[in-house]
């Protein structure tokens, strides 16, 4: 089973998940919420795991 | 001129490898699957309980032991994919008496196999009891993670799930590095506990004190010691999946022809040009690369578990395990990161389990089919290859189930069996064939299809003397443990 999705359209969702992160860490961060910034640590590496399959997928 | 290339590329028998050390690390691909697939338990708890409650000075069990077994017989593994086109299983049978070896390693892992993947089971239990607030028995909780676990292994869903885990496992690491660095004790006394080979220390008297909930830690130092060693960077089966990935990866060298289940062909060494002959040297130093960065990434993370307990459970004197297994761990990152963090730390805690448990419930059940098929050839005849996987998924969880269920609120207990076996056992008995198949099988398969100066560039050196020193450990700590445990030696 595979995510019938184009090539482009997975690294938009992995870059997309990348700035989401980003923000949250830092929104986490600037208010005290730890937790937020958790789930953008979470959200970024998400993004990370997607852009190691798109490497690793042949062609 | 691009004819001239063409021309090259297809009379090469091997693909193109990559000509520099820093190309070779994006082709790193097995090795991050077997880092990956290798943090689970030893990490999150066998380490953790290590440095909690023995303190820095017992350093150099984990990390020498992901070296030793990343380096030595893992390495080798891989290599001989690399090599021989072929997984590990059909390495064993090689050997004398030959499809005898396969035989009993198939064997040997059905038992070592339900006991891990019950093991982890069993953990994954009591972090989704504890996630959901103790809201029912912890043994209903136990079988439904582990029938959801199970679904998911027959169906196939792991592939829609990895995304998530990885995500998961990679914030968990992240944050416990850095955990570890906030809490990090002086250099000195790392670098002491480092290389204090072979020192071997006692616990801490409050460690050993049975109490509600809580799993302590033996007297006797080799019982908590021997499961670290074993399951640090995975067991004997991380080793054969290993070979099983390069084999997959389809990439390096001979592993072009190969797939797992099925002997290799080394008769294309026939047919190699002097170029494919520089490609597969680069190859080798590829894999070396590989290897390499699964057993850096393993040492850092293994080491900052280890570090985490030590520096923040000890001196709270909190030791996990037992039914307060995932609120001891909840508790070694909100010392530090405040409460609103426990949420998120029981999830990763789950995930970092929970993706093990998946990945053994899929992955064992293709070892024991690929020494099935030793015993009985032409099974695949019969049934096909996904239905008889799904038969035997369905049989080793059965019996995972059972050790899981038994093993509930005492999880550690069970980890440190299957830890032995899996890891200080069969180990032990990986190193040694893996070093009568490298000195004594390989260079007579390979002189008859290569010439004897190609056949010495591509037999490894320092892996079997590291595998050596590797085996001799851990048959020294392995017999020492079962000596003690018999009550032949005090």
């Amino acid at each position: 089973m595979s995510l019938a999705v184009p090539k482009n359209w997975r690294r938009n969702i992995a870059l997309a998940l990348g700035a989401i992160g980003i923000i949250m860490i830092v929104a986490g961060v600037a208010t005290g919420y730890i937790d937020v910034s958790l789930w953008g640590v979470f959200a970024a590496m998400m993004g990370q795991a997607i852009m190691l399959q798109e490497r690793k997928r042949p062609g | 001129m691009p004819n001239d290339s063409e021309a090259k590329s297809s009379r090469s028998v091997i693909p193109p490898a990559p000509r520099s050390w820093l190309t070779a690390l994006a082709f790193a691909g097995p090795g991050v699957v077997w880092a990956a697939e290798a943090i689970g338990s030893g990490e999150l708890i066998l380490s953790t309980r290590l440095g909690t409650a023995f303190g820095m000075m017992l350093l150099w069990v984990p990390t020498w032991a992901v070296i030793l077994k990343n380096l030595g017989p893992g390495y080798l593994h891989g290599r001989w994919a690399l090599t021989f086109g072929e997984g590990a299983m059909d390495m064993y049978a090689k050997i004398p008496p030959r499809r005898a070896w396969p035989i009993i390693f198939g064997i040997l892992h059905i038992l070592a196999g339900a006991m891990s993947i019950g093991a982890l089971a069993a953990s994954v239990g009591v972090v989704a009891y504890t996630l959901s607030g103790k809201a029912g028995p912890l043994e209903a909780f136990t079988g439904g993670m582990y029938i959801l676990t199970l679904i998911i292994a027959i169906v196939g869903l792991y592939v829609l799930l990895e995304v998530i885990f990885m995500g998961m496992m990679a914030s968990m690491v992240i944050l416990t590095v850095v955990l570890a660095a906030l809490a990090a004790p002086s250099i000195s006394e790392i670098l002491t506990g480092t290389f204090a080979i072979g020192f071997i220390t006692r616990p801490a008297d409050w460690a050993t004190v049975r109490a509600p909930g809580v799993e302590p830690v033996a007297v006797d130092p080799l019982v908590t010691i021997l499961p670290v060693l074993a399951w640090a960077a995975g067991g004997s089966a991380s080793h054969i999946w290993y070979s099983y990935w390069v084999v997959g990866s389809k990439y390096m060298g001979l592993a072009r022809y190969g797939e797992w289940g099925k002997p290799g062909d080394i008769s294309k060494y026939k047919e190699f040009t002097p170029e494919d002959w520089g490609n597969m040297r680069w190859w080798i130093r590829t894999q070396i690369i590989d290897a390499l960065l699964a057993c850096v990434l393993t040492v850092f993370i293994i080491d900052a578990f280890f570090i985490a307990g030590y520096s923040i459970l000890a001196p709270r004197q909190l030791l996990p395990g037992g039914v307060r297994l995932a609120e001891v761990i909840g508790e070694m990152y909100t010392a530090y990161l405040g409460p609103r963090a426990l949420f998120f730390v029981l999830v990763g805690s789950l995930f970092i389990l929970w993706s093990t448990n998946i990945s053994q419930t899929v992955g064992w059940p293709i070892i024991v089919m690929d020494g099935l098929r030793y015993i009985y050839p032409k099974i695949t005849e019969k049934i096909s290859t996904s239905a008889l996987r799904r038969i035997i998924t369905v049989l080793m969880g059965a019996w995972a189930l059972a050790w899981a269920l038994g093993y509930a609120r005492a999880p550690v207990e069970l980890i440190t069996w299957a830890a032995i076996f899996d890891g200080a056992l069969l180990v032990s008995l990986q190193g040694i064939l893996s070093i009568v198949a490298w000195i004594y099988i390989a260079p007579r398969e390979l002189v008859k299809v290569a010439p004897k100066e190609r056949v010495k560039e591509i037999i490894p050196r320092a892996p079997i003397i590291i595998n050596l020193v590797c085996s001799i450990l851990y048959i020294y700590f392995t017999a020492w443990w079962a000596g003690r445990t018999l009550g032949l030696i005090r």
